[in-house]
């Protein structure tokens, strides 16, 4: 199954949510699911518009350098879309009597779902091991603020059991994307049984070039850098703008993981 | 049975007041202040300070039994809970994305909804209203947050306990330090002085000399003895005995609890649908309506226009001994006799006694005052059809498919499913003896529901203050009702007994409205999105 895909790992997790109320700091008791929504309400994002950048704040997953990106929400609920469809000429004659409700189902506990994208990393058998382990060294108390509210995570101590609780939440990613490969990889004409592999299961890309997080960092850093430079050297002469582009590559240097720019920061 | 909410709701996220009648759970004292939010920001940080002392629905250890899960919250001696108006939620700048969300009789507020309550008659009862609930065009007049305070009491003096009156005090200075942009505001009572509602259950001396609060009204009627059972209210053992008579009837005469929808929002109700609601829907959910009513009770009206019937109607009936032909008479009117018993089960003054002496001796009164049907009386020769409890509760007795000859199954009480309210509230003021017609006394009736327009505002307007449901014209209610040209209320007899009906002839108008608002109760998770103004409709 496609959780891992395109030299990125599509990491699902469905978190129950804890039903028992939580005991504030204060002594006051709240309901899990709503300290829950409290807790990445104030959660800080990237810093992705100018109002996120004028502020101090920065989201604790730019802490690391292979996260493109967290999503995280909370399910209430399963919605119930009515009752079943029915003819009600045939329901006046046999049934069923519309004034007896059907049954309808609920969760037994709210969820939380979190989706992330990473980096595989040079080693991805222990891709998962080692984002998560990076995670708790870095951001272990936001990690708590959120995930205390959920269903287990109590007994959690250290990184092992932090890995090993997130797995207990995991399910398998079975849509992720592929936003690094402007067109589908050449691949050599598959045999039969990965032809038939394929259609039960999927197909995987191979990491893409340069689809790493340092690397759309650095790449995102030299667009920032190049549309300034182009506007400013519009009408420059052919030798003027040779010596500035020099100047510009050996400031920027485009071929170099430095300069670059941060994790969480998307710039203009 | 259908399962409409897991096993049981989400009690933290719920305000008390919506799951719980204080009065009837040890908080006989009430204080309701309201505000006027003129800076939003300054109301979002009031928001900020109350949420803490918000009490949700999580439940306390009490002498009812009902367990209250492994986390037991501690029993406050004054409850607080948060109700908004329309206006209320455009002062804190709720998106306008989710108030497009709201229903139309919540925007439209109370007020405007007169003709539709009955609030237009007569035609200046505006006017009567408190000021503070009077439709006056300056903006800083405008009710937009409902501060209601319930209290214990102190059995000795019968006086709220003193932190009922410290956290007024603490309401009052939080407004006062927000610089004029939060303001409580003036206006209740006949002077408009009053910048609170008190309320109080009304107090009588037990035998031990201790003060105990009594669960009738100025009128002298139990007054709460049902509430609708919804699904996810009680644990599955509680919900079994509650159920009876406040839940649903199925035809085959089963009960079984309401639809969670009919009384919060976010739910499948009634009609198996998610009624559609402000977004997001967490906005919403575990949020539901309120109809704030002040209802003065005309006491002196009441008394002395049952003073002059009770012989007539004595004298119809052939009751002779006064006080039984009195009992009865508002019997016949309420539904219950005095005490709450209700007179489907006990049809006459002596059959009342015996039921009591029963009672007495064994049995759950709560429970026993709710389990009864109107199958066995179509007529309404033992509970009148128009006698207020039928009215406001009809049961199966609006059943089309119930009755000799029909083929088809009976649908219990299919048509009154979607009509019920939550019924909260307390007396105010006092109705001694010798009150007169200028006193404040009366009761603050609030109705929860998911939808004012569907529940509140139909029975009020087709039950209350109309009678073609029960065969009865434009007869209002004999209890509540308005009054107009050639109001009556017939008492129906039964023919094998040998006396003639009797018609209650132009009684006066009992009760009437001094005031009253629309309000939406959040949930605890849509008043911290209210507090830090962060409400993403999208």
């Amino acid at each position: 199954m496609p959780t891992v895909d395109g030299g990125h790992v599509f990491l699902t997790l469905l978190a129950p949510v804890r039903r028992d109320p939580y005991r504030r700091s204060n002594g006051s008791l709240s309901s899990p699911q709503m300290a829950l929504r409290e807790a990445l309400a104030v959660l800080p994002t990237a810093r992705q518009s100018a109002a996120c950048a004028a502020g101090p704040c920065e989201s604790p997953f730019s802490r690391n350098t292979r996260n493109h990106f967290v999503r995280m929400a909370v399910i209430g609920d399963a919605a119930f879309n009515g009752r079943d469809a029915s003819n009600a000429i045939r329901n006046a004659l046999r049934g069923p009597d519309p004034a007896i409700p059907l049954a309808c189902d609920s969760l037994a506990s709210p969820y939380l779902l979190v989706a992330i994208d990473f980096d595989v990393g040079a080693h991805p058998s222990t891709a998962q091991t080692t984002y998560l382990e990076a995670l708790w060294r870095t951001m272990q108390p936001e990690l708590r603020d959120i995930f205390q509210h959920c269903v287990g995570f109590d007994a959690v101590t250290d990184a092992d059991g932090f890995c090993t609780w997130i797995g207990r939440c995991q399910i398998d990613t079975t849509m992720p994307f592929n936003d690094y490969w402007a067109r589908p990889p050449a691949a050599k004409p598959p045999g039969n049984l990965a032809k038939i592999k394929g259609l039960l299961f999927g197909t995987t890309f191979p990491t893409a070039p340069a689809g790493d997080l340092p690397s759309v960092l650095k790449a995102l850093y030299l667009q920032r850098q190049f549309v300034p430079f182009v506007t400013q050297n519009q009408g420059t002469s052919d030798t003027d703008l040779y010596a500035r582009f020099g100047a510009f590559v050996a400031a920027f240097k485009p071929a170099e993981s430095s300069p670059t720019q941060a994790p969480g920061e998307l710039g203009g | 049975m259908p399962t409409t909410a897991p096993d049981l709701l989400d009690f933290a996220d719920i305000q008390g007041n919506v799951l719980t009648a204080y009065g009837k759970q040890g908080f006989p004292k009430g204080c309701f202040v309201l505000l006027n939010i003129r800076d939003a920001a300054k109301g979002r940080a009031l928001i900020e300070a109350l949420l803490p002392r918000v009490t949700s629905a999580l439940r306390w250890p009490s002498a009812k039994a009902i367990p209250t899960g492994a986390i037991v919250p501690e029993r406050p001696l004054v409850a607080l809970n948060l109700a908004f108006t329309f206006l209320g939620l455009l002062a804190v700048r709720t998106p306008v994305r989710t108030l497009r969300g709201l229903p139309d009789e919540f925007i439209d507020g109370m007020n405007a909804r007169a003709c539709i309550l009955g609030d237009d008659t007569p035609a200046d009862a505006l006017q009567s209203w408190d000021p503070v609930w009077r439709s006056d065009p300056d903006p800083k007049t405008k009710v937009h947050l409902l501060i209601t305070l319930n209290a214990r009491m102190d059995p000795t003096s019968g006086a709220a306990v003193p932190q009922m009156e410290q956290t007024v005090t603490w309401i009052k200075a939080l407004c006062d330090a927000s610089g004029g942009g939060v303001a409580v505001l003036r206006g209740h009572g006949r002077s408009g002085a009053d910048d609170r509602q008190d309320l109080s259950a009304i107090i009588r001396p037990r035998p031990d000399g201790r003060l105990a609060p009594l669960p009738i009204e100025h009128f002298g009627f139990t007054d709460g003895v049902g509430d609708p059972v919804f699904a996810g209210q009680y644990p599955a053992q509680a919900q079994a005995v509650r159920v009876i008579g406040n839940g649903a009837l199925t035809g085959q005469g089963e009960w079984r609890p309401l639809a969670t929808g009919e009384f919060l929002l976010g739910y499948p109700d009634e009609a198996q649908e998610i009624a559609g609601a402000a977004m997001p829907l967490p906005f919403s959910r575990n949020g539901t309506f309120f109809a704030y009513r002040k209802l003065q009770e005309n006491v002196v009206a009441f008394r002395t226009y049952i003073a002059a019937s009770t012989a007539k109607f004595g004298a119809v009936f052939a009751i002779d001994d006064p006080t039984a032909a009195r009992e009865t008479l508002l019997a016949k009117i309420s539904g219950r006799w005095s005490d709450g018993v209700p007179i489907s089960l006990a049809p006459n003054f002596a059959a009342w006694q015996a039921f009591d002496q029963r009672l007495a001796l064994e049995g759950d009164r709560p429970r026993t005052l709710s389990n009864f049907t109107y199958h066995d009386d179509p007529a309404g020769l033992k509970c009148p059809v128009t006698a207020h409890m039928r009215r406001a509760n009809p049961r199966d007795g609006l059943d089309p498919l119930d009755g000799p000859g029909l083929k088809r199954a009976p649908s219990g009480s299919v048509l009154n499913n979607r009509r019920r309210i939550l019924r909260r509230g307390l007396p105010y003021g006092a109705a001694a003896p010798d009150a007169t017609s200028e006193g404040e006394h009366g009761l603050v009736f609030m109705a929860a529901c998911a939808s004012l327009t569907r529940q509140f505002e139909f029975v009020q307007q087709q039950w209350m203050n109309y009678g073609l449901d029960f065969n009865a014209g434009n007869d209002t209610c004999p209890l509540v009702g308005t009054r107009g040209e050639g109001a009556k209320f017939v008492i129906a007899a039964d023919p094998a007994a040998g006396h003639a009906p009797f018609i209650l002839d132009k009684p006066p108008q009992f009760v009437e409205t001094r005031g009253g608002a629309y309000f939406f109760t959040p949930s605890l998770t849509a008043l911290r999105m209210l507090a830090m103004g962060v409400i993403d409709p999208t």
